[in-house]
């Protein structure tokens, strides 16, 4: 007997890594919540760690769609950011 | 009846030993939802494809936050799986295209929650499938209405890659496939669906869902959402269409699913139903009627020791300690009247109404069900 598979299996774009930057001094950095509380919270307290290692141009908050792949529109406004922070909490 | 061996995108042909129970074969490969499917030989694969007159190939859904593209077959392929007749197809693939333009694809693929899929039909081909919506509508007992709705969850699972998981790390199907739906609980629904039928027949004053929302009456539509759970009211004194609001109000208010945004589907069954038809209300009148009476200060939600059901920045609100601007911001039952879906559905015995929640602050979707011109 022959049976098709159910089953569709992820087609996965090859990426790779944009490039690590040598410090966080003088750089803007994003920092975004997957809009739930304890992200946000989280996020406080990492922007406390970073400033006190680092002396950053300017710390930008957010929240980002944990749900969806982010639009053009949504990275085009993290363009101007050097680093980009993801926190999921709940 | 022509075989169907091409493989398309993820529809890999398997060729199985004599000595295999292709059922069995089913569960090893972590293909089911826990219960027997139908396997899916080629020849039932080809035969749901051709009741769509649609390519095989054809790209139902492109899952971007799984990279994963559905062909029409996949979604054949599981609807056969789930028990579909051939001719209940393109009800499950108008489903799937629903999902595919709606923001809540991801979220009801995996979240934690437990919200289960749920979806409402209405148009002629409701009759000519043989649908039922009538007692036990959202019940066992009537192929399509179970079948269709389980062919959804089968898709979830194998198309869209939602494999059930037990807590965070046991693997229900045994099969080391990601586990990508690690509900805390879940849900009876999420084997088959909030399958809803509207019952269009014996209301002809009041129009249909599919109406409201801007289809013609021979289009034949499928209504889409994601639901967190379903309650049952019992609503027998009341004997007036305002005192059938009333009562219904205060049961919504003190539900826990008080919402800013977000909407609320109420199934009317006949005992309640003919009241308002009696009375002349229209469901836009049920809609503003139930909008308003549920409509409470976020202040009172917060006293009360209410939740807000909506999106996250709802529950951010709430969380928030008791604010002057709470007295001001309103909450109700959906996000405004128009969220509150009236459908007319279930059998004579029982003075109820039934009331289905919002998954957070996701909306409905709405998809007519494409049909071969010659069943069109």
């Amino acid at each position: 007997m022959k049976l098709l598979s159910p089953v569709v299996t992820p087609e996965a774009t090859p990426t790779t890594s944009a490039p690590r930057l040598e410090s966080l001094d003088g750089k803007r950095i994003a920092l975004l919540n997957n809009r739930k509380l304890n992200a946000a919270q989280l996020l406080n307290h990492v922007e406390t760690e970073l400033r006190l290692r680092y002396d950053i141009a300017e710390v930008v908050t957010g929240t980002y769609p944990a749900s969806r792949v982010m639009s053009a529109d949504d990275l085009e406004a993290l363009a101007a950011c050097d680093a980009v922070i993801l926190a999921n909490g709940d | 009846m022509s075989e169907s061996t091409h493989s398309y995108r993820g529809t890999e042909v398997v060729e199985l030993a004599d000595e295999l129970d292709p059922i069995e074969y089913c569960y090893e490969q972590g293909w089911t939802d826990g219960l027997p499917v139908v396997p899916p030989t080629p020849e039932r694969v080809a035969a749901a494809v051709a009741a769509t007159g649609r390519a095989p190939g054809e790209v139902v859904c492109s899952y971007a936050e799984r990279a994963r593209e559905v062909t029409l077959q996949s979604v054949a392929v599981n609807a056969v799986m789930a028990g579909c007749r051939p001719a209940y197809t393109p009800v499950v693939v108008a489903i799937v295209e629903a999902m595919a333009k709606w923001r809540g694809l991801h979220s009801v693929n995996a979240t934690t929650s437990g919200a289960a899929l749920g979806f409402i039909v209405n148009g002629p081909i409701r009759s000519s499938l043989g649908m039922n919506s009538r007692g036990n509508v959202m019940g066992p007992g009537n192929r399509a209405n179970s079948t269709i709705g389980r062919a959804i969850r089968l898709i979830q699972i194998n198309a869209f890659g939602s494999i059930p998981g037990a807590g965070s790390e046991a693997d229900l199907t045994g099969t080391g496939a990601p586990i990508l739906d690690r509900a805390a609980v879940g849900q009876p629904a999420k084997y088959a669906g909030f399958h809803i039928v509207e019952n269009e027949e014996d209301y002809p004053s009041l129009r249909p869902l599919h109406v409201e929302l801007g289809y013609a009456p021979d289009q034949s539509v499928v209504t889409v959402f994601a639901s967190l759970g379903n309650v049952q009211y019992w609503l027998d004194r009341e004997a007036t269409s305002q005192g059938v609001v009333n009562s219904l109000s205060r049961y919504l208010a003190n539900s826990g699913r008080m919402v800013r945004s977000g909407w609320c589907v109420l199934v009317i069954p006949p005992e309640k139903a003919e009241i308002f038809v009696r009375e002349g209300w229209t469901k836009a009148d049920i809609r503003h009627a139930i909008f308003q009476a549920t409509k409470r200060s976020v202040a009172w939600v917060k006293r009360n020791g209410g939740t807000m059901a909506g999106g996250l920045q709802e529950r951010e609100q709430l969380s928030a300690e008791l604010s002057p601007a709470d007295e001001e911001a309103e909450a109700a039952i959906a996000g405004s009247p128009d969220d509150i879906l009236v459908v007319m559905a279930g059998g004579p015995a029982g003075s109820f109404v039934h009331a289905l929640f919002s998954y957070g602050s996701l909306p409905v979707t709405s998809q007519e069900i494409r049909l071969p011109k010659e069943d069109a």
